[in-house]
Protein backbone atom coordinates (compact mmCIF):
# COMPACT_ATOMS: atom_id res chain seq x y z
CA UNK A 1 0.00 0.00 0.00
CA UNK A 2 1.09 3.52 -1.16
CA UNK A 3 2.37 5.34 2.04
CA UNK A 4 0.08 8.27 2.84
CA UNK A 5 3.43 10.55 2.46
CA UNK A 6 3.86 8.96 -0.98
CA UNK A 7 -0.10 10.27 -2.05
CA UNK A 8 0.45 13.75 -0.85
CA UNK A 9 4.15 13.65 -2.56
CA UNK A 10 1.89 12.37 -5.87
CA UNK A 11 -0.41 14.87 -5.28
CA UNK A 12 1.97 17.68 -4.95
CA UNK A 13 3.31 16.85 -8.39
CA UNK A 14 -0.45 17.35 -9.87
CA UNK A 15 -2.18 14.09 -9.11
CA UNK A 16 -5.35 14.92 -8.51
CA UNK A 17 -6.26 10.70 -7.82
CA UNK A 18 -3.75 10.89 -4.96
CA UNK A 19 -5.65 13.23 -2.84
CA UNK A 20 -8.72 11.73 -3.64
CA UNK A 21 -7.21 8.78 -2.07
CA UNK A 22 -5.88 9.87 1.38
CA UNK A 23 -9.64 11.63 1.50
CA UNK A 24 -10.89 7.94 1.02
CA UNK A 25 -8.22 6.98 3.80
CA UNK A 26 -9.18 9.33 6.33
CA UNK A 27 -12.91 10.88 6.02
CA UNK A 28 -14.16 8.37 8.58
CA UNK A 29 -11.16 9.17 10.73
CA UNK A 30 -11.39 12.98 10.18
CA UNK A 31 -15.31 13.06 10.40
CA UNK A 32 -15.14 10.84 13.95
CA UNK A 33 -12.52 12.86 15.52
CA UNK A 34 -14.81 16.13 14.98
CA UNK A 35 -17.88 14.57 15.99
CA UNK A 36 -16.25 13.58 18.95
CA UNK A 37 -14.63 16.79 19.55
CA UNK A 38 -18.21 18.59 18.39
CA UNK A 39 -20.75 16.84 19.26
CA UNK A 40 -22.36 17.70 15.96
CA UNK A 41 -22.83 15.97 12.77
CA UNK A 42 -23.67 18.72 11.11
CA UNK A 43 -20.52 20.32 12.63
CA UNK A 44 -18.57 17.31 12.10
CA UNK A 45 -18.93 17.37 8.19
CA UNK A 46 -18.01 21.25 7.98
CA UNK A 47 -14.63 21.26 10.08
CA UNK A 48 -13.50 17.49 8.87
CA UNK A 49 -13.89 19.03 5.16
CA UNK A 50 -12.59 22.36 6.43
CA UNK A 51 -9.80 20.10 7.45
CA UNK A 52 -9.25 18.57 4.18
CA UNK A 53 -9.55 21.99 2.07
CA UNK A 54 -6.26 22.83 4.78
CA UNK A 55 -4.52 20.27 3.04
CA UNK A 56 -5.65 20.55 -0.52
CA UNK A 57 -4.60 24.04 -0.34
CA UNK A 58 -1.49 23.82 1.39
CA UNK A 59 -0.45 20.94 1.29
CA UNK A 60 3.69 22.46 -0.07
CA UNK A 61 3.42 23.75 3.61
CA UNK A 62 4.06 19.90 4.08
CA UNK A 63 7.65 19.24 4.69
CA UNK A 64 7.63 16.06 5.50
CA UNK A 65 9.61 15.71 8.56
CA UNK A 66 6.56 13.99 10.63
CA UNK A 67 4.49 11.53 9.25
CA UNK A 68 0.95 12.80 7.46
CA UNK A 69 -1.52 12.27 10.35
CA UNK A 70 0.14 14.03 12.83
CA UNK A 71 0.40 16.76 10.67
CA UNK A 72 -3.70 16.24 9.26
CA UNK A 73 -4.90 15.46 13.15
CA UNK A 74 -2.73 18.56 14.17
CA UNK A 75 -4.82 20.84 11.47
CA UNK A 76 -8.60 19.01 12.55
CA UNK A 77 -7.79 19.21 16.37
CA UNK A 78 -6.99 23.15 15.99
CA UNK A 79 -9.89 23.50 13.74
CA UNK A 80 -12.22 22.04 16.32
CA UNK A 81 -10.15 24.30 18.99
CA UNK A 82 -10.89 27.45 17.30
CA UNK A 83 -14.36 26.34 16.56
CA UNK A 84 -15.43 25.41 20.13
CA UNK A 85 -13.25 28.85 21.28
CA UNK A 86 -15.55 31.06 18.72
CA UNK A 87 -19.11 29.36 20.20
CA UNK A 88 -17.60 30.12 23.70
CA UNK A 89 -16.88 33.56 22.80
CA UNK A 90 -20.29 33.35 21.18
CA UNK A 91 -21.69 32.74 24.50
CA UNK A 92 -23.54 29.53 22.37
CA UNK A 93 -23.62 26.37 24.21
CA UNK A 94 -20.66 24.06 23.46
CA UNK A 95 -21.68 21.00 22.92
CA UNK A 96 -25.14 21.00 20.78
CA UNK A 97 -25.95 17.38 22.47
CA UNK A 98 -25.48 18.25 25.20
CA UNK A 99 -27.90 21.76 25.08
CA UNK A 100 -30.43 19.27 23.35
CA UNK A 101 -30.39 16.76 26.14
CA UNK A 102 -29.63 19.32 29.10
CA UNK A 103 -32.67 19.27 32.06
CA UNK A 104 -30.67 22.10 33.34
CA UNK A 105 -32.65 24.97 31.96
CA UNK A 106 -36.22 24.11 31.96
CA UNK A 107 -36.80 27.52 30.15
CA UNK A 108 -34.65 26.46 27.23
CA UNK A 109 -36.98 24.21 24.58
CA UNK A 110 -35.57 21.12 24.79
CA UNK A 111 -35.88 18.95 21.62
CA UNK A 112 -37.47 15.30 22.57
CA UNK A 113 -35.26 12.11 22.72
CA UNK A 114 -34.12 10.62 19.85
CA UNK A 115 -32.87 13.71 18.03
CA UNK A 116 -29.21 12.13 17.61
CA UNK A 117 -30.94 8.80 15.83
CA UNK A 118 -33.20 11.17 14.15
CA UNK A 119 -30.29 12.91 12.67
CA UNK A 120 -28.63 9.48 11.34
CA UNK A 121 -31.89 8.85 9.37
CA UNK A 122 -32.07 12.23 8.07
CA UNK A 123 -28.79 11.52 6.24
CA UNK A 124 -29.96 8.15 5.05
CA UNK A 125 -27.96 5.75 7.40
CA UNK A 126 -28.66 4.31 10.64
CA UNK A 127 -26.76 4.37 13.88
CA UNK A 128 -25.91 0.77 13.85
CA UNK A 129 -26.30 0.08 17.68
CA UNK A 130 -29.69 2.03 17.75
CA UNK A 131 -30.77 1.40 21.08
CA UNK A 132 -32.37 3.48 23.36
CA UNK A 133 -29.18 2.57 25.79
CA UNK A 134 -26.99 3.64 22.85
CA UNK A 135 -28.73 7.07 22.74
CA UNK A 136 -28.42 7.32 26.61
CA UNK A 137 -24.84 6.55 26.44
CA UNK A 138 -23.96 9.58 23.47
CA UNK A 139 -26.26 11.81 25.39
CA UNK A 140 -24.30 11.25 28.71
CA UNK A 141 -20.95 10.43 27.11
CA UNK A 142 -21.28 14.54 25.61
CA UNK A 143 -22.69 16.19 28.43
CA UNK A 144 -19.68 14.91 30.17
CA UNK A 145 -17.24 15.94 27.73
CA UNK A 146 -18.55 18.74 27.63
CA UNK A 147 -17.91 19.72 30.74
CA UNK A 148 -13.93 18.84 29.84
CA UNK A 149 -11.25 21.64 28.84
CA UNK A 150 -11.22 21.53 25.27
CA UNK A 151 -7.28 20.29 25.66
CA UNK A 152 -8.77 17.36 27.94
CA UNK A 153 -11.40 16.43 25.60
CA UNK A 154 -9.19 16.39 22.88
CA UNK A 155 -6.51 14.07 24.54
CA UNK A 156 -8.74 11.72 25.86
CA UNK A 157 -10.11 11.82 22.29
CA UNK A 158 -7.44 11.33 20.63
CA UNK A 159 -6.08 8.35 22.79
CA UNK A 160 -8.97 6.73 23.52
CA UNK A 161 -11.10 6.50 20.42
CA UNK A 162 -8.04 6.36 17.79
CA UNK A 163 -5.52 4.57 19.30
CA UNK A 164 -2.92 7.35 18.82
CA UNK A 165 0.12 6.84 21.69
CA UNK A 166 0.75 9.99 24.45
CA UNK A 167 3.92 10.39 22.19
CA UNK A 168 1.97 10.80 18.68
CA UNK A 169 -0.49 13.37 20.78
CA UNK A 170 2.28 15.18 22.50
CA UNK A 171 3.14 15.88 18.85
CA UNK A 172 -0.29 16.63 17.26
CA UNK A 173 -0.96 19.33 20.38
CA UNK A 174 2.57 20.82 20.03
CA UNK A 175 3.48 19.74 23.80
CA UNK A 176 5.04 17.69 26.31
CA UNK A 177 4.34 13.70 26.55
CA UNK A 178 3.81 14.94 30.81
CA UNK A 179 1.18 17.29 29.48
CA UNK A 180 -0.47 14.81 27.44
CA UNK A 181 -0.35 12.43 30.38
CA UNK A 182 -1.65 14.68 32.68
CA UNK A 183 -4.54 16.12 30.41
CA UNK A 184 -5.35 11.91 29.80
CA UNK A 185 -5.32 10.84 33.22
CA UNK A 186 -7.13 14.11 35.09
CA UNK A 187 -9.77 13.57 31.91
CA UNK A 188 -10.42 9.73 32.36
CA UNK A 189 -10.63 10.54 36.31
CA UNK A 190 -13.71 12.90 35.72
CA UNK A 191 -15.31 11.32 32.83
CA UNK A 192 -15.33 8.05 35.10
CA UNK A 193 -16.96 10.25 37.97
CA UNK A 194 -19.65 11.31 35.74
CA UNK A 195 -20.29 8.31 33.89
CA UNK A 196 -20.21 6.15 36.93
CA UNK A 197 -23.30 4.21 36.12
CA UNK A 198 -21.55 2.42 32.88
CA UNK A 199 -18.37 1.40 35.52
CA UNK A 200 -19.66 -1.91 35.02
CA UNK A 201 -17.57 -5.38 36.56
CA UNK A 202 -16.43 -8.07 34.64
CA UNK A 203 -13.83 -10.38 34.95
CA UNK A 204 -11.57 -11.84 32.08
CA UNK A 205 -8.45 -11.06 33.58
CA UNK A 206 -5.58 -8.64 32.59
CA UNK A 207 -5.46 -10.43 29.62
CA UNK A 208 -8.12 -8.51 27.97
CA UNK A 209 -5.88 -5.30 28.16
CA UNK A 210 -6.18 -3.85 24.66
CA UNK A 211 -3.20 -4.22 22.46
CA UNK A 212 -1.80 -1.77 20.33
CA UNK B 1 4.76 -4.32 49.38
CA UNK B 2 2.61 -1.36 47.67
CA UNK B 3 -1.09 -1.17 48.61
CA UNK B 4 -3.74 -1.88 45.79
CA UNK B 5 -4.55 2.11 45.73
CA UNK B 6 -0.88 2.57 44.84
CA UNK B 7 -1.59 0.12 41.27
CA UNK B 8 -4.81 1.89 40.60
CA UNK B 9 -3.42 5.04 39.80
CA UNK B 10 -1.66 3.35 37.20
CA UNK B 11 -3.99 1.22 35.94
CA UNK B 12 -5.42 3.53 32.67
CA UNK B 13 -1.65 4.15 31.61
CA UNK B 14 -1.76 0.45 32.22
CA UNK B 15 -4.21 -0.10 29.98
CA UNK B 16 -3.03 1.93 27.12
CA UNK B 17 0.27 0.41 27.01
CA UNK B 18 1.62 3.74 28.52
CA UNK B 19 3.70 2.42 31.27
CA UNK B 20 7.50 1.54 31.03
CA UNK B 21 8.12 -2.06 30.88
CA UNK B 22 9.48 -2.20 34.49
CA UNK B 23 6.37 -0.95 36.08
CA UNK B 24 4.30 -2.92 33.43
CA UNK B 25 5.85 -5.70 34.83
CA UNK B 26 5.08 -4.92 38.69
CA UNK B 27 1.21 -4.28 38.01
CA UNK B 28 0.87 -7.73 36.23
CA UNK B 29 2.61 -9.45 38.58
CA UNK B 30 0.32 -7.79 41.39
CA UNK B 31 -2.72 -7.99 39.33
CA UNK B 32 -1.64 -12.46 39.21
CA UNK B 33 -1.89 -12.40 43.11
CA UNK B 34 -5.26 -9.68 43.64
CA UNK B 35 -8.74 -10.31 42.51
CA UNK B 36 -9.94 -6.85 43.32
CA UNK B 37 -7.24 -5.26 41.19
CA UNK B 38 -8.01 -7.55 38.55
CA UNK B 39 -11.90 -6.84 38.98
CA UNK B 40 -10.82 -3.29 38.83
CA UNK B 41 -9.23 -3.70 35.55
CA UNK B 42 -11.69 -5.24 33.89
CA UNK B 43 -14.20 -2.75 34.77
CA UNK B 44 -11.75 -0.13 33.74
CA UNK B 45 -11.14 -1.33 30.06
CA UNK B 46 -15.14 -2.42 29.79
CA UNK B 47 -15.63 1.36 30.54
CA UNK B 48 -13.30 2.83 27.67
CA UNK B 49 -14.78 0.00 25.58
CA UNK B 50 -18.26 0.92 25.91
CA UNK B 51 -17.32 4.95 25.08
CA UNK B 52 -15.34 3.64 22.09
CA UNK B 53 -18.53 2.47 21.39
CA UNK B 54 -20.82 5.18 22.61
CA UNK B 55 -18.52 7.26 19.71
CA UNK B 56 -18.83 4.96 16.89
CA UNK B 57 -20.13 6.41 13.95
CA UNK B 58 -20.55 4.33 11.04
CA UNK B 59 -22.32 5.50 8.43
CA UNK B 60 -22.95 3.49 4.41
CA UNK B 61 -21.09 4.38 1.24
CA UNK B 62 -23.56 6.51 0.01
CA UNK B 63 -22.67 9.12 3.30
CA UNK B 64 -19.49 9.03 2.07
CA UNK B 65 -20.20 9.82 -2.01
CA UNK B 66 -22.36 12.25 -0.65
CA UNK B 67 -19.64 13.76 1.55
CA UNK B 68 -16.45 13.55 -1.02
CA UNK B 69 -19.15 15.48 -3.85
CA UNK B 70 -20.03 18.23 -1.43
CA UNK B 71 -16.04 18.48 -0.11
CA UNK B 72 -15.32 18.73 -4.45
CA UNK B 73 -17.66 21.40 -4.56
CA UNK B 74 -16.52 23.25 -1.58
CA UNK B 75 -12.94 22.92 -2.55
CA UNK B 76 -13.70 24.22 -6.66
CA UNK B 77 -15.16 27.19 -4.34
CA UNK B 78 -11.75 27.59 -2.83
CA UNK B 79 -9.77 27.21 -5.38
CA UNK B 80 -11.57 29.90 -7.39
CA UNK B 81 -11.40 32.28 -4.67
CA UNK B 82 -7.81 31.44 -4.30
CA UNK B 83 -7.34 32.38 -7.86
CA UNK B 84 -8.77 35.44 -7.53
CA UNK B 85 -7.79 36.27 -4.39
CA UNK B 86 -5.62 38.99 -6.24
CA UNK B 87 -8.23 40.92 -6.93
CA UNK B 88 -9.07 42.93 -3.47
CA UNK B 89 -5.28 43.52 -3.81
CA UNK B 90 -5.39 45.43 -6.81
CA UNK B 91 -7.98 47.67 -5.68
CA UNK B 92 -6.10 50.02 -3.30
CA UNK B 93 -3.50 50.72 -6.22
CA UNK B 94 -6.45 51.01 -9.02
CA UNK B 95 -8.31 53.32 -6.48
CA UNK B 96 -4.89 55.68 -6.02
CA UNK B 97 -4.60 56.23 -9.50
CA UNK B 98 -8.41 56.93 -9.77
CA UNK B 99 -8.17 59.71 -6.66
CA UNK B 100 -5.11 61.20 -8.23
CA UNK B 101 -6.38 60.85 -11.10
CA UNK B 102 -9.84 63.01 -9.57
CA UNK B 103 -7.77 65.31 -7.72
CA UNK B 104 -5.99 66.10 -10.91
CA UNK B 105 -9.30 67.17 -12.49
CA UNK B 106 -10.70 69.11 -9.64
CA UNK B 107 -7.57 71.47 -9.43
CA UNK B 108 -7.92 71.98 -13.30
CA UNK B 109 -11.26 73.08 -12.80
CA UNK B 110 -10.40 74.91 -9.75
CA UNK B 111 -7.56 77.03 -11.85
CA UNK B 112 -9.57 77.07 -15.40
CA UNK B 113 -12.28 80.05 -14.49
CA UNK B 114 -8.97 82.45 -13.93
CA UNK B 115 -6.64 81.03 -16.97
CA UNK B 116 -9.86 81.31 -18.87
CA UNK B 117 -10.12 85.15 -17.89
CA UNK B 118 -6.72 85.89 -18.53
CA UNK B 119 -6.57 84.21 -22.11
CA UNK B 120 -9.76 86.07 -23.06
CA UNK B 121 -8.36 88.77 -22.21
CA UNK B 122 -5.12 88.95 -23.86
CA UNK B 123 -7.36 87.11 -27.12
CA UNK B 124 -9.98 90.28 -27.25
CA UNK B 125 -7.09 93.63 -26.20
CA UNK B 126 -4.66 93.92 -28.91
CA UNK B 127 -1.40 93.70 -28.47
CA UNK B 128 -0.09 97.55 -28.75
CA UNK B 129 -2.82 98.59 -26.62
CA UNK B 130 -1.69 96.19 -24.03
CA UNK B 131 1.39 96.98 -24.21
CA UNK B 132 0.59 101.00 -23.58
CA UNK B 133 -1.65 99.58 -21.01
CA UNK B 134 0.85 97.67 -19.02
CA UNK B 135 3.64 101.09 -19.85
CA UNK B 136 1.27 103.76 -19.18
CA UNK B 137 3.46 105.12 -16.13
CA UNK B 138 6.39 104.90 -18.07
CA UNK B 139 4.47 106.61 -21.16
CA UNK B 140 3.53 109.59 -18.93
CA UNK B 141 7.10 110.28 -17.72
CA UNK B 142 8.50 110.36 -21.46
CA UNK B 143 5.53 112.48 -21.96
CA UNK B 144 6.37 114.42 -19.68
CA UNK B 145 9.58 114.87 -20.97
CA UNK B 146 8.54 115.88 -24.10
CA UNK B 147 6.54 118.65 -22.52
CA UNK B 148 9.66 119.84 -21.10
CA UNK B 149 11.65 119.83 -24.31
CA UNK B 150 8.49 122.10 -25.55
CA UNK B 151 9.42 124.27 -22.96
CA UNK B 152 12.86 124.50 -23.56
CA UNK B 153 11.89 125.30 -27.16
CA UNK B 154 9.13 128.02 -26.94
CA UNK B 155 10.91 131.62 -26.49
CA UNK B 156 11.02 133.20 -23.08
CA UNK B 157 9.99 136.65 -22.02
CA UNK B 158 12.84 139.28 -22.63
CA UNK B 159 14.49 141.27 -19.82
CA UNK B 160 12.59 144.47 -19.73
CA UNK B 161 9.82 143.14 -20.04
CA UNK B 162 9.86 140.60 -16.80
CA UNK B 163 11.21 143.49 -15.07
CA UNK B 164 7.85 145.70 -16.25
CA UNK B 165 5.73 142.50 -14.91
CA UNK B 166 4.29 144.31 -11.92
CA UNK B 167 4.59 141.75 -9.88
Amino acid sequence: MVSDEALLAQFKEGDQTAFGQLVERYQQRAYGITYQMLGSLQDAEDISQEGFIRVYLGAESFRGDSKFYTWFYRILVNLCLDFLRQKSVRGRTVLPFWGWFSKKDPGESQPEEGVAERVHEERGWADPERTLSNERLRRDLFKALSELSPKQRAVFILRNNHDLSTQEIAAILKTSEGTVKTHLFRAIRALRARLSSYDEGGRTGPEGRRTE
Amino acid sequence: MKRCDQYRDRFAAYLYGELPSAEDLEILEHLSGCDACTEAVERLRNWMEKIRQGFRVEAPSEFWNTYRRRLRGRLAEKWERKRFSWRPALLVPVALVLSAGALFLLREQFDSPRRFSESRRQETVPGEILDVALNLEVLEQLSMLERMDELEETPGPSEGERRTDPR
